[in-house]
Parts: structure tokens; sequence; C-alpha cells
């Protein structure tokens, strides 16, 4: 049974794929908002247990975090969590906004910023799930958290949960400024189910070419897009 | 179940269930209600188009509802097309996403007015975005939330809380600057401004390194107190205290620098310290004076009593040697006690262009063969009243000024003058050198004020040639520009030519000796105590020699006497003058004669005293004793 809970290398790979593309169409929405370039990354997707996971995203030691969290459902559930260190998140906002103003007043905007901006990002992944899936996600409206790891863990993930989590860092460029973070996905054991069968009708997807396109490799990405 | 067209089944279930009662609200309540709310509701369907928009959206954007409804929201609102609205909408209708929208990192929302009656302001609106069943499709329910009221709060409350924050800091005269851990600037006060000439708006976000280009990082104002050179808005280095203290907001560490200009202040510490080193080099230069005219004392008044005994003419020679070198070293202490200005003035008539002339001659090997010198005398021979080594001093200071002026040599022109109600007599040093500007000249004659290399200069010069020429009545003027050379204008008071004559022809007249008088002497020192009598005694009078004030006290009681001569310095707390004050108390009208190795008369004193006192300063010769003697005498 617990193996069928993890994702083999190729499906975590094609995870990978989908997810570059849904952050990039996140990306594109982020630099029309606020009239800058933005790029972003998802360079390591992982399947990871819930203690390593917590472990990677604290760094070593228990610091403070932000965390943006949306609960998903429908054929697939879950919830998805975007999760940065409280220091670089500040730095994110500002970012944003722009260097016109302080950190001290973007401190005061920085939770409704950083929602928003977790917002667009989750949904940028999880449409892109849905697409691929062939299915609707109903998200629920991002809340935002403050803690440490484990605070957030506990508000966000039933200790119950039995499902597997997807994790990956996600790497920001604005206005010539790197900021990191992680994405969390923990899904419950129905959206690993179904992100297995709709991987495995991808992958025969790319095997078959498709009458009237020679580039059938391209298809992963279209289907993102 | 939610009524009418309004019905929801979505799988997470926004909607919560509705009031059970006996009597649920219909419809058309459940609508009056949208109609009523203080927000905006708009409801589009699956393809996007407009099905419902409140009242409250028709009020503050302007579009009735029979324009809205049925038109998508990118028709009406064009604007709307750059933002994330749209996006949000198409989201929720294709995939069943939920959005949330701020007004604060969104610029391109609905354009709402308050429309409230009073100001056309813009509506800070946050927008949420949620799927919702419509009609059995997919549409979208659009919340528009009024957030002015709040936002208006907000920055109320934060203008409170930074009021008074901001009266000190805005008031401030010394420039605050915040930095992060990294060193980049997060705020500067007006001060800071003023003081760099550059706006808040143009740093944010700069490298401190810009404004202190000493900091790499936050982490050089981790040790309190820091002193560096920095540079203000008119390219000028200043020093500059920079004391730091941090803080931690949300999680991110801030230092904020008070920089503050100490220039001035370094500037008064090191003049003070300047001035109070000369202040205890002339104490000490007035010690070792005193004690040397002592010690020359004793030599020249043995080295004459000496002549008077000699028959032998070579012998005698040896004597005016030993007399000379014993001249010389007088020459020497005055010369330290000029430095340390604690000079007694001896006024006395001179001809001013003896002294030049002499002066000159003293100058000459220090000028430099690249500096020529020529004298003028307008009119006929001057006379001045005043202190012959200082009006020396004086003038070797002004030549030595103006060959300082002339690196590259030039030439000094010296003129003698009356002026016109020939009450005083003019002497004025001009130069060829490079001259000062206003401002140096302005600062030219005060104390310890040095143009020259640290070594070169006390600094001392002019505001010792001018202190001298004020204590002797005249008065002192410099004019210069740059470029064009200097000139110091002393004058000093005349001397009218019969009383310079009547002068001169006395001191060429040997005076008649004095009649035998009754002495009293007292001087502590022993060997300048028996120099001074055997003087007194070879010249025929009867001499008692004390030790101290109070001895000489008794014996003026006991005994009576024509004439006190005493030292200034005595042991046992009472010192000449006071002796000199309490003998005119006791027998008014008594003839006191002081003597001095050098100024130590407090001044108070000295002013009490001076009128009815002579004094003389040692070493002194014979004649000298004899004159003041007679001086003294006579006033009586």
């Amino acid at each position: 049974m617990s193996e069928e809970l993890v994702l083999d290398e190729f499906e975590t790979d094609a995870v990978g794929e989908l997810l570059n593309v849904a952050v990039s169409r996140s990306a594109v929405a982020l630099s029309r908002m606020i009239g800058q370039t933005v790029a972003m990354s998802v360079p390591v997707v992982r399947m990871l247990p819930r203690d390593e996971a917590l472990r990677t995203i604290e760094g070593g030691r228990p610091s403070s975090l932000i965390a943006v969290g949306e609960q998903f459902s429908g054929p697939f559930s879950g919830s998805a969590l975007l999760v940065f260190p409280e220091l670089r998140s500040l730095r994110l906002v500002q970012a944003i906004v722009g260097d016109g103003m302080s950190l001290e007043d973007i401190a005061e905007l920085a939770e409704e910023a950083m929602t928003e901006v977790g917002n667009i990002i989750l949904n940028s992944c999880l449409s892109g799930m849905a697409n691929m899936l062939g299915c609707r996600i109903e998200a629920t409206l991002p809340s935002c958290y403050q803690g440490t790891g484990e605070q957030i863990f506990r508000r966000t993930i039933r200790d119950s949960h039995d499902g597997s989590i997807l994790f990956m860092s996600i790497d920001f460029s604005i206005r010539n400024r790197d900021v990191g973070g992680y994405i969390v996905l923990i899904l419950d054991l129905n959206a690993i189910n179904n992100l297995r069968e709709a991987l495995a009708g991808y992958a025969a997807g790319l095997m078959e070419p498709k009458p009237g396109n020679g580039n059938a490799n391209n298809g992963g990405v279209n289907a993102a897009g | 179940m939610p009524p009418g067209d309004l019905g929801a089944d979505t799988a997470f279930d926004p909607a919560p269930d509705l009031p059970e009662g006996p009597t649920p609200p219909s419809a058309a309540v459940l609508l009056r209600c949208l109609e009523g709310l203080d927000m905006g509701v708009v409801i589009v369907d699956a393809r996007a188009a407009i099905l419902y928009w409140n009242h409250w959206m028709s009020r503050h954007s302007g579009v009735p509802r029979r324009s809205a409804v049925g038109a998508r929201l990118e028709a009406l609102f064009p604007s709307i097309a750059q933002g994330r609205l749209a996006g949000a909408v198409e989201d929720a209708i294709a995939t069943g996403l939920s959005a949330y929208i701020s007004n604060s990192v969104n610029a391109s929302l609905f354009p709402l007015l308050r429309n409230d009656g009073i100001v056309d302001e813009p509506v800070a609106q946050s927008i949420v975005v949620r799927p919702v069943q419509v009609n059995g499709a997919t549409g979208c329910l659009i919340q528009v939330f009024d957030e002015s009221a709040s936002v208006a709060r907000e920055r109320k409350l934060r203008e409170q809380r930074n009021a008074r924050y901001h009266a000190v800091i805005e008031a401030a005269q010394d420039s605050f600057v915040t930095i992060d851990e990294s060193g980049i600037i997060q705020w500067i006060n007006p001060a800071a401004e003023r003081k760099f000439g550059r706006r808040l708006d143009d740093l944010l976000g700069s490298h401190v390194s810009l404004l202190l280009p000493a900091a790499c990082d936050a982490s050089a104002f981790d040790g309190g107190l820091t002193e560096m050179t920095l540079v203000d808005v008119a390219g000028r280095a200043f020093d500059a205290e920079i004391s730091t203290s941090h803080w931690t907001s949300n999680g991110v560490r801030c230092h904020t620098l008070f920089i503050r200009d100490v220039t001035e202040r370094n500037q008064a510490a090191e003049e003070l310290r300047q001035s109070q080193r000369m202040q205890s080099l002339g104490k000490l230069v007035g010690g070792i004076a005193h004690e040397f005219n002592n010690l020359l004392m004793v030599i020249r008044a043995n080295v004459e009593l000496l002549k008077s005994d000699l028959g032998d003419a070579e012998l005698r020679d040896f004597a005016d040697e030993i007399a000379q070198a014993a001249n010389r070293g007088a020459t020497l202490t005055n010369g330290l006690l000029s430095f340390a200005r604690k000079q007694p003035l001896r006024p006395e008539t001179l001809a001013l262009a003896d002294v030049v002339e002499q002066t000159l001659r003293l100058a000459a090997p220090t000028l430099g063969a690249l500096v020529s010198c020529k004298v003028e005398q307008e009119g006929g021979t001057l006379h001045v009243e005043a202190d012959r080594t200082q009006l020396q001093n004086a003038i070797l200071n002004l030549l030595f000024n103006a060959r300082d002026a002339m690196p590259l040599g030039g030439s000094i022109r010296i003129v003698l003058a009356s002026d016109e109600e020939e009450r005083f007599c003019r002497i004025r040093v001009a130069d060829t050198g490079l001259g000062m500007p206003p401002d140096v000249l302005e600062r030219a004659c005060e104390p310890f004020f040095s143009t020259k290399d640290a070594g070169r200069g006390t600094g001392l010069g002019l505001s010792m040639v001018m202190g001298f020429v004020r204590q002797s009545g005249g008065r002192f003027e410099l004019e210069s520009e740059p470029g064009r050379g200097t000139a110091a204008t002393a004058w000093l008071p005349r001397v009218r030519a019969a009383a310079a004559a009547r002068e001169g022809g006395a001191e060429e007249d040997t005076p008649p000796p004095l009649p035998p008088r009754r002495i009293l002497l007292v001087e502590d020192d022993p060997q300048v105590r028996s120099a001074v009598q055997a003087m007194l005694g070879g010249a025929g009078h009867a001499v008692t020699a004390v030790e101290d004030g109070f001895e000489a006290l008794e014996l003026l009681d006991a005994e009576g006497f024509d004439l006190l001569v005493s030292d200034v310095v005595l042991p046992r707390g009472m010192s000449g003058a006071l002796l000199a004050r309490e003998a005119r108390l006791a027998f008014p009208g008594l003839p006191v004669v002081l003597m001095s190795g050098y100024n130590e008369l407090d001044p108070a004193m000295t002013a009490a005293i001076t009128e009815s006192v002579d004094i003389l300063r040692k070493p002194f010769s014979r004649p000298d004793l004899e004159r003041v003697m007679r001086a003294a005498l006579v006033a009586r």
C-alpha cells in the first residue's frame, strides 16, 4: 500500500515539468500585476514525508515563517502551501511594491500582499494540475499563517494525514532580487491515485504521435498552459 | 437551499446553510437585501457576462444596472483587462478557483468613486472572486469591499503613532539614517537630506556607503560610538560622530545611525588643548626666567662691584665681558618672558628710527637673501613712548610674517610717519607676498590662529603684537588682499620732540648722586640680597636687609626708613605687593621700589599698586637702581 503513495521518478519529473509551466504562468500574472518582469522556477520536486518536509522548510532551525494556504477539493483534494521565511517574505513584498516604501510600511501590508501573491501562485499550480487531470478543482480563498514550520503544519495538515507531501522549492527573481521559498502540496489519498492515473494517461499521450502534429514532445507544455 | 437563480451546489459549500425557521425569507426579500448591501456584488455567468449588478456598484461606478447586465466586465471597464481581476474571473469559471485581490498591491481594480457628495475620491477596494453555480453552470461571484475607511483609519493611526517620533526626528539638527542589516537605506530625516543634499526618495533602496563610504555593511555600526570623516553637500569634509541603535521589526534587524557633525567641537577641543599647553608652558617659562633673573642679578651686581674696585684696565675688560654675558642672558630671559606674555612693560622714550634700524640688524640674517628691506621716514625724528624690547619683538614678528608670506622672495617696505594731529607715530610694514583671503584676515590676530605648518609658528605672533600695541595705548591694523600682499600698521603714542630731548638730555648727563638714605631691603634670595645691599651700600646709603615681609613690617615700625626696596616674590605668604600696601597703610607716603624677576603680580593687585610703586626689573644695574630710587623719592 505504502509504495502506491509514492510517485516514481518519471511521475515526479512529469509533475515537476507541469508545475514549472504553472509557475511560469503565475510569473506572467505577477509581472502584469506589478509592471515588472518576474521570473520564477521550480528547480526540484520531491516526495517527502511530513517530518522531512518540516525540517527542510525550517532550514535546520526553527524560525519565523509566513505561509499562504488554500484547501482544494473535488476529484483531487488536499491543501497547498506557499512558504517563505518571514524575512524573505518582506523582501518579496518589497520587490513587488518597489523600493519606494520603507520596510516598516511594507510590514503593514505584508500579510495582505503575501496572501495575494500566494493566491496567484497556488492557483496557477492548481489549475495546471486540473488541466492535466482534466477535472475541476474547487479551491478556497487563501489564508495567511505565521509562525514556525511546526505551528504552520499543525494548522494546515491534519494529524491523521495519510497522504503524501509533494515538496518543491521555488525561486523568484524580481527587480534583480532573488527570493527563495517552498511550495508544499499535501495530497489526499484519492489525489495521489488520480494523479498517477492522469500521469499514466499523460505518458501514453506522449508515446502516441498526435495526428497533424509532428512535435509531440511539446504536448505536456500545451496541456499545462 | 438557495432560492431562485442564485442556486448553488458547489462541492466545498462556500454558501452556508440558510437560516432555518418557520418562514425562510423569500427570493424577493433576499434580492432587496442584496440591493441594500454596503458592498459591491456582481454575478457573472459561465460566459463571463454580467448577470447581476447591485445598487452599490451602480452608485459607485456610475454604470446603471441596465447597461451592466449582459455586458462583459472588460467591455465596461477596459482598464480591468490590465489587472488581475479578469484572470481571476476566468480561473473561477474554468477551474473553480477563488481569488483575493487587495487594494495594497493592485492598481487596476474597478474604477469606483466614493460619490458621497463631499469628495470624489476613488474607493480603496479589495475584491473576492469565487466560483458559483449559476443556472446549472459555473459562474462567478465578485464581492467588492470598500476599504476606504479602514485605509484612512490606518493612515491616521500610523500618523498619530509616528507624530511624536517624527516631531523629534524631523526637528533634530543631527542626521538620522535607518538601514537594514545589509546596509540598504530605509529612511533618512530632513537634517540628513540637507546635510548630504540627497532626497529620501532618491536614497531609498540605496546602500549606505553612498553616504558613508567607509561603511561596508551594518556590522560596521555594532560597536557603539564611531567616528569617521564624511563629505557634506558642499563637498566639505566633516568629522562625524556616529552612534547607533538597533531594533528588530517583523524579523528584520534595522540600525538607526545618529550622525553628528563634531568638526567644530573637535576644533574647539584642539584649541583648548593648545591653549592649555601654552598656559602651562608659560608658567614653566616664567618660573625659569624668575630664577634666571635672580642669578643674572647676582652676577651683574657683583661684576659692577668688582669693576669699581679694579684698577687694572685688562681685568676691567674681563669684568666687562662678564657683564656683557649677563646682559645677553637677560635678553634671553626677556625673550622667554615675551613668549609667555608675562613681560611687564617698561615704557621709555625711544627714537623710532633707531629701534627699527637695530631690529633690522638683528633680523637681517633670518630674513634671507631673497627678501629686501627698505625703511622710509616721513617728516623729522619720531619718538614714541614704549617698551624697547617689546617694540623690537613686535617689529621682528611683523618682519618674519612678511618673510613667510614671500616664500619666493620679495621686498618689505617699512614706513615711519606721524599722524596729522601728531599724537601717534605710525609704523607700517608692507610686504609683496601672497596676501590673505578675507576669512583668514579676519582671524589673523586671534591667539593660536596660524596658517603656518605645525611647528613653524605658535600662532601667537600677531596676537602678541596687537596685545603690546594696545597695552602701550596704541592700535593695530592689518590690511591684506590675496595676491597683493599684506600691510601691518601699528600706531604708538608719540612723544613731543621737546620732551624727548629733555629726557634724552637727562640720560646723557650723569645725575648727581642721591644723598645717603636709610633703606630697608627685603629679599629672600641671600645672593641677590647681598648683591643689592652692596650696590646700595656702595652708593653711601644705610641699608638694613631682611628676608621676608613680616620682619620688614616689624622693622619699619621700630625704626624709621626713607625708602623700602623689596622683591615681589617673598616667602611666608606675604608678597612684595602686599608688603608695599601694608607699609603704605602704616606709613603713608613711604617711597617703595619693587624688584621683579618677571610679572608675578596678579592683574588685580597690579592695578591697585602700580600708580604708587616703582617697578625695577631684574637684572638691573646700579644706574637703573639709582634712577628708579630717584623717581620714587622725588614723587613723594
